[in-house]
């Protein structure tokens, strides 16, 4: 399996999900491109608005339609020979809500984790119900004695203490920690190639979150999956990612991997952004707060969207017409007129 | 120590929280420690940090500090240029007085900023229940403190729904300080904004501070935060506090295992990509904490005596606090 | 989930202005939502809830019916018209000779040869008589408790036949008249009632929730033993105690109260639970902090902050206590013959042959159908709309 590490799992191109609502249209995820590997974790920054949770929605297709639509791009998922090469790929985007395709894929291909599992997982359902069902779905064949030894043996792996008890407890039972562990356990039933974790320690105390944060590194380690990681935490994405794409309000404004862009971060939000985090063992100088708010998803950009809380505009330019996301130096892009 | 320098002296504070069985004849079938025993003091124009996990009772320390809660025990006194208050036994001047120069500023702009009301009276409410100001000498009071965080006069007449969670959390600020007061408990107030927006309200806070000589109490789970904020730091561990010490010295050389554990469970940028240390167990349950020292079972340093004995609260060094029986024989890693 | 999003947007919607420096990109008619207070926004809110602002204009026209009814019935509610007992609802012709103009026939009295039963028939050979608006009754009848009138809203000439929309019943009465004064009674009796509970409500529960333990306690158990007796059969058992020979408006007052008796137990249950949990709130707290006193805190900020609830709740009230009077009144525990209102009026249709060859009797049940229907409406548009600050 090691070989494959680099395999292509889902190839994100150009993908618009847009909310139409009573006062006009959100275009919170605009034209955003972004491949997802075998074994490897692409990390996602960004603050409230930014389109990040949409985005996972998006593969997921999760998004609630009326009033969310993926209105462009396409999401491949790849599925491969035992030799290595490409089986088949499958455009998400174009599938149909709630078709028997897709419900094949969610769990099967791509899992996901949440910020608060008590919201995802049924309150009415033991734990090892839950896995159990989600087995039966997507694993043909299975018994029911192999769901139950299974369900225990992945408890066991994700560090649920008594975790033959802790198969018949129900959600509420368990504390945050142990939540989260019984939603990972969940997400892994079905072996999926990628897991996508949407700020899935956001609601988590300090030294909790870096249990579970460690325990998803383990499992990636073991199973070779793909990850997308999803935080508003610059440190826990820095940690968890071997490539970081930053988000500003539906689009991408940098991409390159981890250490290339906490060292060398070539656009200015990424920039202001690194310096207004306070940090734990960095400079303790005042920081540089970016001036102004996040802007209205209604508002109309006539250019840059970040134009008007950027200390390096150029007038006349970033205000009128849109930054394209280039290729600036092998493997880092940017999506800024200064490097043109 | 000189009690000048000081501004808030704590002892022995202690908030439980009865727990009732329901129905008519309610009985108490136990407490829940908030605050155990905390034992304090802060500084004439520094911050003191409170930091930890959540049940610590760092919130319920704030709130017990600025009296919108009633100590269960302990002996709170503030000092001000006007005479010492002492918090247990005052009267309803005392009480006005203590209410015009302790504030606090909550950690939801949205919960905190009654949506019915608008800006000038949600800011302008302290001066007026304290006979400070009412009418026009009110307006000018708020519309000075508000333009001085950031806002502007004309949003005086708007409502709080009008704002975004940073400008709220900017009229919460107000709100604590329009009235001139000596300390400021500030309750998590930048967990709830965006991170792009933290850094704002951090530099107005200090900025604040300085223009104004206001001493803080600065509560936060997020221990980046606390470590540029204070001067001191506090960590509370299940209700007690178990570590106070100057900001360097604690996070350099921590002296209790929580502390030293709490530090490397921090997530930092410039860790990519290597493992931590692992933190093992989960935290405390208020309703059933163990025997002896509250941390003994997640610690790794446990001995026979940390099961069995609580540890109580010792000096080790200048502004260096402890409660670990073993304070003395460990080395511990800071950051 | 559209409404939530709504909200937040305009959460945020002024920070472009605050990102571009000072330029505006907000229309005055956005701005103005920034300078709305609660019920302003309660008010814009609820007007994007067509159903519910429909229904709320006919229920104000519907009350505007039941205060002034002798003006919109054509007839008198005792007026009995010989010769038309039981008749069937008038049928309307609207166009006379391609003219807009509505008429009615005479009715006859016919046999059926082979029931032998009695009933009517238009008789179209006869004269048409067209329907007037602003027609003078024969008698006045009060307006407004000082005035006098005997203008109609329309009517037929006179000397010409009644024309009964909603046909008449055994004593040649016209029903569409007497529902129109059956309104006053049973539209206001909830009204009345409503009131009196909602003051019971606020008032204990209100000290309840504030005061807490023992009273607290105390007026807990007494709603959960009020509310344990099965409605129906204790209204029944109140009534039954009330005397039947008082004049009407003391047993008009009487009945309020037995209908109130119950259901200000559920208003205390949410006024006392609203009090519990905005205590705790953070800006009740942060009014603590101030240094505002209990009673500003109540009245300032707690009680603003539940009233459009309330309102709410007693929306969705009234109707239990409309039905209440008209089971009552159909079972004859109610008001009582001669006072007019729909409970009264079902008591004719009680019997399923009358019923069966009279089928129009049971239109005041439609009216109460009606009524409570647009209650509804009226209280799920309240709902949703009590609350403009859900993010």
């Amino acid at each position: 399996m090691a070989e494959n590490k680099n395999q292509l799992l889902v190839e994100v191109d150009d993908l618009k999900t847009y909310f139409h609502l009573h006062e006009g249209t959100v275009k919170a995820v605009d034209g955003v491109s972004f491949n997802l590997y075998k074994g490897k974790t692409l990390g996602v920054i960004g603050e409230s608005g930014c389109g990040k949770s949409v985005t996972s929605q998006s593969i997921m297709r999760l998004v609630q339609t009326p009033p969310g639509k993926i209105e462009g791009g396409h999401i491949w998922l790849y599925h491969y020979n035992e030799d290595g090469s490409v089986k088949d790929k499958v455009d998400i985007a174009a599938l149909k809500p709630e078709s028997k395709e897709l419900r094949a894929i969610r769990w099967r291909d791509v899992a996901m984790i949440f910020q608060e599992p008590m919201t995802s997982m049924s309150p009415v359902h033991t734990v090892y119900d839950q896995i159990n069902e989600a087995m039966m779905l997507h694993l043909p064949g299975i018994t029911k004695e192999e769901t139950r030894a299974r369900t225990i043996e992945l408890l066991r792996r994700v560090g649920i203490p008594q975790h033959e008890k802790m198969a018949d407890a129900y959600s509420y039972q368990l504390s945050g920690g142990m939540r989260q562990r019984a939603m990972i356990a969940m997400a892994l039933s079905c072996n999926p190639g990628l897991l996508i974790a949407d700020e899935p320690t956001t609601a988590l105390d300090v030294t909790v979150e870096s249990q579970i944060l460690e325990l998803i590194r383990e499992l990636q380690a073991e199973y070779n999956m793909g990850i997308m990681y999803i935080s508003h935490d610059l440190a826990v994405v820095a940690e968890m990612s071997d490539d970081i794409m930053v988000m500003y309000l539906g689009q991408a404004v940098e991409k390159a991997d981890t250490n290339e862009i906490f060292d060398n971060p070539l656009h200015p939000y990424t920039q202001a952004l690194w310096r207004s985090i306070p940090t734990i063992d960095g400079s303790l100088e005042r920081l540089d707060s970016i001036k102004g708010t996040i802007p209205s998803p209604y508002y109309k950009h006539s250019g840059c969207r970040f134009y008007g809380r950027c200390e390096k505009r150029i007038e006349g330019k970033c205000d009128e017409s849109f930054p394209e996301l280039l290729e600036v130096k092998p493997g880092h892009q940017v999506r800024c007129f200064l490097y043109e | 120590m000189n009690s000048q320098d000081i501004i808030l002296d704590v002892k022995g504070l202690k908030k439980y929280f009865p727990l009732k069985s329901g129905g008519l004849f309610g009985k108490v079938q136990g407490y829940i420690k908030a605050v155990d025993d905390v034992t304090f003091y802060v500084k004439r124009g520094e911050t003191i940090g409170v930091v930890g996990e959540s049940g610590c009772g760092k919130t319920t320390l704030g709130r017990c500090i600025s009296l919108l809660y009633e100590p269960t025990a302990g002996d709170v006194k503030v000092y001000l240029d006007e005479g010492v208050l002492d918090v247990g036994n005052m009267n309803k001047e005392e009480t006005k007085k203590f209410r015009r120069n302790v504030q606090m500023i909550f950690q939801d702009p949205y919960a905190s900023l009654n949506p019915r009301m608008t800006v000038l009276n949600i800011v302008g409410e302290s001066l007026l229940v304290n006979d400070v100001a009412k009418g026009d000498e009110m307006e000018q009071m708020v519309g000075q403190i508000v333009q001085k965080v950031g806002l502007k006069v004309e949003h005086l007449r708007r409502y709080p729904h009008s704002f975004s969670g940073g400008q709220r959390q900017r009229i919460g600020i107000a709100r604590a300080l329009v009235i001139n007061p000596q300390l400021v408990v500030a309750d998590e107030p930048v967990s709830a904004l965006d991170v792009s927006i933290q850094a704002q309200i951090l530099n107005q806070l200090k900025d604040l501070q300085k223009d104004f000589g206001l001493s803080y109490m600065f509560v936060s789970h997020n221990m980046s935060v606390i470590r540029y904020m204070s001067d001191r730091i506090m960590v509370m561990y299940a209700g007690k506090l178990v570590e106070m010490a100057p900001r360097e010295v604690l996070l350099n050389h921590p002296r209790h295992p929580y502390t030293e554990l709490l530090l490397s469970a921090v997530p930092r940028v410039s860790r990519r990509g290597s493992f931590r240390l692992v933190t093992p167990g989960e935290p405390p349950d208020l309703l059933n904490l163990p025997q002896g020292c509250v941390f003994n079972p997640r610690c790794k340093y446990a001995k026979e005596v940390c099961k069995e004995v609580a540890p109580s609260l010792v000096q080790v060094g200048p502004d260096h606090f402890v409660r670990c029986h073993m304070a003395d024989e460990l080395t511990l890693t800071g950051i | 989930m559209m409404k939530d999003h709504e909200m937040t947007d305009k959460d945020t919607a002024n920070t472009t202005d605050d990102v571009l420096d000072g330029i505006s990109t907000l229309s005055k008619a956005d701005e103005k939502i920034y300078y709305a207070s609660q019920w302003q926004l309660i008010v814009w809110k609820f007007g994007r809830h067509k159903l519910a602002l429909i229904s709320l204009i006919l229920l104000t026209m519907m009350y505007i019916i039941a205060f002034t009814p002798g003006f919109f019935a054509p007839y008198l509610k005792e007026e009995r018209f010989k010769g038309y007992q039981m008749a069937k609802p008038s049928r309307v012709h609207i166009f006379d000779d391609g003219k807009l103009q509505p008429f009615i026939y005479d009715v006859e009295l016919k046999m059926d040869q082979e029931t032998f039963r009695m009933y009517y028939e238009e008789n179209p050979e006869g004269d048409k008589y067209p329907i007037r608006f602003f027609v003078r009754g024969s008698e006045k009848y009060p307006l407004f408790i000082f005035f006098q009138s005997d203008m109609h809203l329309f009517g037929v000439d006179e000397g010409g036949p009644p024309i009964m929309l909603f046909g008449s019943d055994g004593l040649g009465r016209d029903l569409f008249s007497r529902i129109v004064y059956g309104a006053t009674i049973s539209m206001t009796i909830g009204l009345v009632g409503v009131t009196i509970s909602f003051l019971l409500g606020v008032i204990l529960g209100g000290l309840a929730g504030y005061v807490g333990g023992l009273f607290d306690a105390v007026v807990l158990v007494i709603i959960d033993l009020l509310q344990t007796i099965p409605q129906t059969p204790l209204w029944m058992t109140l009534s039954a105690a009330v005397p039947r020979d008082i004049p009407v408006a003391q047993r008009y007052f009487m009945m309020t109260l037995v209908l109130s008796l119950l259901s200000w137990t559920g208003l205390a249950r949410v006024v006392r639970g609203r009090l519990l949990a905005m205590r705790e709130e953070d800006f009740a707290l942060a009014a603590k902090g101030a240094g505002a006193s209990t009673f500003r805190i109540v009245t300032k900020h707690l009680i603003p902050g539940f009233t459009s609830h309330l309102i709410v709740s007693v929306t969705l009230a009234i109707p239990s206590m409309i039905l209440g009077e008209v089971a009552l009144g159909f079972l004859g525990l109610g008001m009582q013959k001669p006072a007019v209102s729909w409970g009264v009026l079902l008591q004719d249709a009680q019997n399923i042959v009358a019923v069966a060859h009279q089928p129009w009797l049971i239109i005041p049940a439609a009216a109460v159908i009606l009524v409570i229907l647009l209650f509804n409406f009226v209280g799920d548009g309240l709902r949703d709309s009590a609350d403009p600050y859900v993010r």
